[in-house]
């Protein structure tokens, strides 16, 4: 279609036409089927060629980026905010288990961790952070950082397939986990110290992770409750939200992960690490604000669009 | 559903009928379990011998300096990255941006197109292959377990994402040239209604028009099956099955072309004829 100039398109069109009125006649006449496969295969390839979407079709990186992804978060904020409940309440109920019985730590967490927390405190009184690496590692360690919870967010997506049951089960065990390595900490008395290295991150990857859940938990929702729609259609149109709220989701992983490889485990000073972590909640929530004003100002056009892509894909069941 | 057909080749294939805005039914033939599991065992090892060959390229690339610094970190990070970007970007890049087929399924001739016949959107290539992960994981019985039930042989991902993957037809079929000694006489004889029925007749038809293509032995026993199934009808007949063949032919098509073979016998009727010359008519302007 691109070689064609602009005069000749219309002529493209109208013989594209022809040829499928042709294809119906011969159908009603009988034609031999070799025929009538060499006339679809043209007919199909006009079809393609009229009615595909073209996959140079530009797509504005910036504008992707920069408003679409944060105006589906905002778009889907009640299923983020679910996934959020999923994990900070067992991280709580995690925290005040190991507060309360500092014996079930020894079961319920790895040697690792406990040997971390051991060790802790005679780091801090070396004033080395916790989990600091020296610096050469430090982008190899990021890169890892990235890699690993990007492929976490993946699954946090994907397994909201299996009703969510896996997405849930992703977040109540992350927190739980997260809640009990905080207590274990605090009760040698090394929270803040903890902490301190979570700061620079830890906000952006949380919310990566309730963004990832909340992805998870929209699939799952098409699937067990429809609504108005067909279960095939509600998926459909789930799954195209949900995956951009995994690219939202990837793309504070990519910048959580940078801050903890680089940052985090350096030696850098405390405040400055909480001054980060300050900056990223001011990003987040521009980010956030910038996502909320596309999403009003396309207010009228997007629902539109999607309602109309889905119903011209269930028509022609 | 699409107005039955003439004699129809056996369809073995399921198929997806997609309605085109100029309210024709276009059929789609799906992809089978066969050719996907195919085309996956032929990608799986595409892959495995990529990742091999990136860690062979990467340990390379360490051996030839010193431990520690600058370029081994690089070194490290890039690693990471591209084999990362392989695993999850393999499929994902191929499907979106090579309209729907990765290598192995381009082998197989098979593509993933959407439901609607449409190339692959990226967001539905993405989902597609972010929810492989669930459909692989007992070794991959979820997906096929799935490909084998479902109407249209989706699996997981293929339902989430909105997609198909159908089976591309080869792209070099020619519509068959007219033979030349089918010029339509200005007289027909006519010696009475057609004998054969339409399949028998667009068997012989086809089958001439494949006798040059073929030789030997495998000529002399087509030509001599088919002399067989029709002999018992024609007693007088050439001793040379194939002569006996063009022949019939021949007659049978001048009884196709007159008057006679407008009433309708033993399932000969009038279409037929109108077809053809449908198709005689119109197949230049194809």
């Amino acid at each position: 279609m691109k070689q064609l100039g602009a005069a000749e398109i219309p002529g493209f069109a109208a013989r594209y036409r022809e040829v499928a009125a042709d294809l119906a006649r011969a159908r009603t006449y009988g034609v031999d089927p070799r025929v009538l496969e060499y006339l679809e295969r043209v007919v199909s390839a006009g079809h393609n060629a009229v009615y595909g979407r073209h996959i140079g079709h530009r797509v504005h990186m910036g504008r992707l980026v920069l408003r679409e992804l944060p105006a589906a978060v905002v778009a889907a904020r009640a299923y983020v905010v679910t996934a959020l409940l999923m994990f900070a309440v067992p991280a709580m109920t995690g925290y005040v288990l190991i507060r309360e019985r500092p014996a079930i730590a020894e079961q319920v967490l790895t040697d690792e961790m406990l040997a971390r927390a051991r060790a802790g405190a005679e780091h801090r009184a070396q004033g080395v952070g916790y989990a600091q690496q020296p610096s050469m590692y430090l982008p190899v360690i990021a890169t890892g950082i990235i890699t690993n919870n990007v492929q976490v967010a993946f699954l946090g997506f994907a397994f909201g397939i299996t009703a969510g049951i896996g997405t849930v089960l992703l977040l109540v065990f992350n927190g739980l986990h997260f809640g009990a390595v905080l207590g274990l900490f605090a009760n040698y008395g090394l929270a803040g110290w903890l902490l301190t290295f979570v700061a620079g991150h830890g906000v952006l990857e949380l919310s990566a992770i309730f963004i990832a859940g909340g992805a998870g938990l929209l699939v799952a929702r098409a699937l067990l409750a429809p609504g108005d729609l067909t279960r095939r259609d509600a998926l459909v149109l789930a799954g195209r939200q949900a995956v951009r709220l995994v690219g939202a989701s990837v793309l504070l992983l990519g910048l959580a992960g940078t801050i903890e490889g680089l940052l985090s485990a350096s030696d850098a000073p405390a405040p400055f690490k909480f001054a980060t972590s300050g900056a990223t909640v001011v990003l987040l929530i521009l980010y956030l604000a910038s996502g909320r004003h596309y999403l009003n100002s396309q207010a009228t056009g997007q629902p539109g669009e999607q309602a109309a892509s889905a119903a011209s894909g269930s028509d022609r069941r | 559903m699409p107005p039955p057909r003439a004699p129809t080749i056996p369809q073995f294939a399921r198929r997806l009928a997609i309605e085109t805005p100029e309210h024709l039914v276009l059929e789609l033939e799906l992809a089978g379990v066969g050719s996907r599991i195919a085309a996956a065992a032929c990608d799986a090892v595409l892959l495995g011998v990529l990742s091999f060959g990136l860690g062979l390229g990467l340990a390379a690339l360490l051996t030839g300096r010193e431990s520690a610094g600058a370029w081994s970190t690089l070194v490290a990070v890039l690693a990471l990255l591209a084999l990362f970007l392989l695993f999850w970007g393999y499929f994902l890049l191929f499907e979106a941006l090579n309209h729907g087929r990765t290598p192995g399924k381009r082998l197989m001739g098979i593509r993933v197109v959407m439901d609607t016949g449409h190339p692959i959107t990226f967001a539905a290539a993405a989902v597609r292959n972010l929810i492989r992960v669930v459909d692989g994981l007992p070794f991959g019985l979820v997906g096929l377990a799935f490909v084998l039930f479902h109407p249209q042989n989706k699996r997981l991902g293929d339902i989430v994402a909105g997609t198909v993957v159908a089976r591309d037809r080869p792209e070099d079929l020619q519509l068959a040239g007219v033979p030349p000694d089918r010029e339509p006489r200005s007289e027909p004889l006519e010696t009475g209604p057609p004998e054969l029925s339409d399949e028998e007749f667009r068997l012989l038809d086809q089958y001439l028009e494949r006798l040059e293509r073929l030789d030997g032995t495998l000529r002399r026993r087509f030509t001599a099956d088919l002399a067989a199934r029709f002999a018992p009808r024609f007693p007088r007949r050439d001793a040379d099955p194939e002569a006996f063949l063009v022949r019939l032919h021949t007659a049978e098509f001048e009884k196709r072309s007159g008057r006679l073979a407008a009433r309708p016998t033993e399932g000969v009727g009038r279409t037929t004829v109108v077809a053809e010359r449908f198709v005689t008519r119109k197949r230049d302007s194809w």
